[in-house]
C-alpha cells in the first residue's frame, strides 16, 4: 500500500481552483463540500433525471471526459466543471401536426444532421446509462423507429453523447423525438383509455372532482385510507 | 443449406426495400440460407467521398471487424455503394499498416482489432457463380434488359466487378440484354442534393438511350441510381435490381417489386398508371 492509499482526501480542480476534498465522495459532493451552492445543474441526486452533466480531465490524460456529477466519485488531479445544462439544438415541432408520422422520415426532416454519423461510437462510449447511442443513430438511417424506441428507452437527457459526437448529432434529442412519434403514431391505441377519455369529456367524473375540492383535508385522507381495492 | 452473411445498407432498408426482398429470395432459390448481419452500421458511403481518409474508414471498418467478429470470412453486399466503400475498406485495412494502427484505436468498444481477413463481395459475383454452378435452365423470354451497373461497381481497377457481369447474369437466366450508349454513364449521382438539373439532364441521357436501344427496364443495384432514374427523371422506365431481374428470370414470386420507386404493377413490369 502506498502512501497515497491512506489519505482520506484527494486533491481536485473545481472550475481551476485547488481543493483537498473527502475521497470516494460524488463530483456533486464534491462541489458542496467545497463551499459551492448548485443552483442549476443539479437535480435528482439520484442518476435518473440527467440534469447533473459534468465535464472533466484527468492529469496527464489526454481525454476530455463527461459525466453525471451525482454518479461519478472523485478521483485524485480531476478537474471539472459543472455546466448548467447542455446547450444543444433541439427543434421545434407540434406531435399533433399534419405530416407527423411514425416514420424515420420526420426525424431526418427535424435532424437532418444524423446522416453524418461517422460510427465513430464516441456517444456510446461516454452514454453514462450504457445505451447504444451509436446503435440508434444507425437505426434512423435504417428507417426502424421502433428499434431506437427500445434502444434508447432508458436515455435521462443528459446530452452528454452530444458533447462528444464530432458529427454535431444530438442523439438524445433525436431519440426523443423518435420515441414521440412511435408513441403516437406506431403503437397500437388501447380502447379502455379512449373509453375514460370520452368519459371524462362527457363530465362523468365532474360531480366527484366537485366534492372532492370542497373536502377538508383530513376527510379526504380518510377516505382514501379506507378505500376499496378491487383486483 | 449453406450459410452466408451479408450486409444489406441503409438503402436497401428504407427506399428501396424490394430490392433487399428479391435478394433474399433468390438466394434462397439457390440453398443459401443469408443472414443479416448483427449490429451492422453505416457502410460509409456517405463520406469515403471526402479528403480526410481516416476518419471515413472508421464505420466501414467497424463494420468489417464485427463482421469477422460474427465469424464471416465473408461478407456479400448487395447495395454497390456499400459494396464500393466496404470493399475499399478492406484493401485499406490489408496494406495501409500505419493509418490501421489509428482507426483500431477507435475500436476500442469491440471484439479485436481488424487487419483484414473478411473477404467482401459483391451479390453480383454470388449470383453468377450459384448460375454457373446450377443445372437448372431458364426459358427465353421477350423481356429485354439494359444494364446500368453505376460507378461504384466499375472503378477503381481492384474494385470494380467485371465489366459485363449484369449482361452475363441477365442473360443466362434468359433475357435479352440491349447495348446502349449511356450504360457506363453518371445518373447525376449525389447533385441530386443541390444541383437537380444536372440529375435531370444526366438521368433523362441514360433513360432515353436505354429507351431507344428497346429496353423494356434498367437493371441496377445502386439505390441512389434507382432514385435519380425513378423520382429526378421526367422520362418512365421499369427500374429494378439485380436480384429481382434474376427472381424474374427463374420464376420466383416475392421480390417485392411493388416497392420500386419506379411504379412498378407486378412482375410484367408494366408501370401504374
Amino acid at each position: 500500500m502506498t502512501m497515497d492509499d491512506n489519505k482520506e482526501t484527494v486533491q481536485i480542480h473545481i472550475m481551476g481552483r485547488p481543493y483537498e476534498v473527502t475521497k470516494g465522495i460524488t463530483i456533486q459532493s464534491a462541489f458542496e463540500e467545497a463551499g459551492y451552492l448548485l443552483i442549476r445543474g443539479s437535480g435528482c441526486r439520484g442518476g435518473f433525471c440527467g440534469g447533473c452533466t459534468t465535464v472533466y480531465r484527468k492529469e496527464g490524460d489526454y481525454k476530455l471526459y463527461a459525466d453525471l456529477a451525482c454518479q461519478k466519485t472523485v478521483e485524485e488531479g480531476m478537474h471539472f466543471t459543472q455546466i448548467p445544462y447542455t446547450p444543444s439544438p433541439r427543434t421545434n415541432y407540434n406531435l399533433m401536426d399534419d405530416g407527423m408520422e411514425a416514420s424515420t422520415e420526420v426525424v431526418i426532416e427535424h435532424y437532418p444532421e444524423v446522416m453524418r454519423c461517422i460510427s465513430c461510437n464516441r456517444c456510446t462510449n461516454a452514454c453514462p446509462q450504457d445505451l447504444d447511442v451509436m446503435g440508434f443513430i444507425n437505426d434512423v438511417h435504417k428507417g426502424d423507429l421502433k428499434e431506437i424506441t427500445e434502444k434508447s428507452f432508458d436515455c435521462i437527457q443528459c446530452g452528454i453523447c452530444a458533447l462528444r459526437c464530432p458529427a454535431e448529432i444530438s442523439p438524445y434529442h433525436v431519440a426523443q423525438l423518435a420515441r414521440r412519434l412511435q408513441g403516437k403514431y406506431g403503437e397500437p391505441t388501447d380502447e379502455f383509455m379512449q373509453e375514460r377519455i370520452q368519459e371524462i369529456k362527457e363530465g362523468k367524473f365532474d360531480g366527484g372532482l366537485k366534492e372532492l375540492k370542497q373536502m377538508p383535508k383530513r376527510k379526504i385522507e380518510k377516505r382514501y385510507e379506507s378505500r376499496e381495492i378491487k383486483l | 443449406m449453406e450459410e452466408i452473411l451479408y450486409f444489406p445498407g441503409c438503402g436497401l432498408k428504407s427506399g428501396s426495400e424490394g430490392f433487399e426482398t428479391a435478394f433474399l429470395t433468390v438466394m434462397n432459390h439457390f440453398g443459401f440460407e443469408v443472414k443479416e448481419m448483427e449490429n451492422w452500421v453505416c457502410c460509409g458511403a456517405e463520406y469515403s467521398l471526402s479528403k480526410d481518409d481516416l476518419i471515413n474508414k472508421v464505420a466501414p471498418i467497424r463494420d468489417l471487424l464485427r463482421a469477422k467478429a460474427q465469424g464471416a470470412e465473408k461478407l456479400v453486399a448487395p447495395c454497390s455503394m456499400c459494396y464500393a466503400t466496404l470493399k475499399r475498406a478492406e484493401k485499406y485495412a490489408r496494406t495501409q499498416k500505419e493509418d490501421m494502427e489509428k482507426i483500431n484505436n477507435f475500436m476500442t468498444e469491440e471484439e479485436g482489432e481488424y487487419w483484414g481477413g473478411v473477404e467482401v463481395i459483391h451479390s453480383s459475383e454470388l449470383l453468377l457463380d450459384l448460375l454457373k454452378e446450377t443445372d437448372e435452365e431458364f426459358t427465353k423470354k421477350d423481356l429485354k434488359m439494359a444494364s446500368y451497373p453505376g460507378c461504384t461497381l466499375l472503378r477503381p481497377e481492384g474494385i470494380a466487378v467485371p465489366e459485363n457481369i449484369f449482361d452475363e447474369i441477365l442473360e443466362i437466366v434468359g433475357f435479352n440484354t440491349v447495348k446502349y450508349s449511356e450504360k457506363e454513364k453518371c445518373c447525376g449521382a449525389f447533385l441530386t442534393l443541390f444541383r437537380k438539373d444536372i440529375t435531370k439532364i444526366r438521368s433523362n441521357a441514360v433513360i432515353s438511350s436505354a429507351l431507344e436501344a428497346g429496353a423494356d427496364a434498367i437493371v441496377l443495384t445502386c439505390p441512389l441510381c434507382e432514385y435519380n432514374l425513378a423520382e429526378i427523371s421526367d422520362l418512365e422506365i421499369p427500374i429494378i435490381s439485380l436480384s429481382q431481374a434474376v427472381g424474374l428470370g427463374i420464376g420466383e414470386e416475392n421480390l417485392g417489386l411493388e416497392k420500386n420507386r419506379s411504379g412498378i404493377k407486378d412482375k410484367s413490369l408494366k408501370i401504374k398508371r
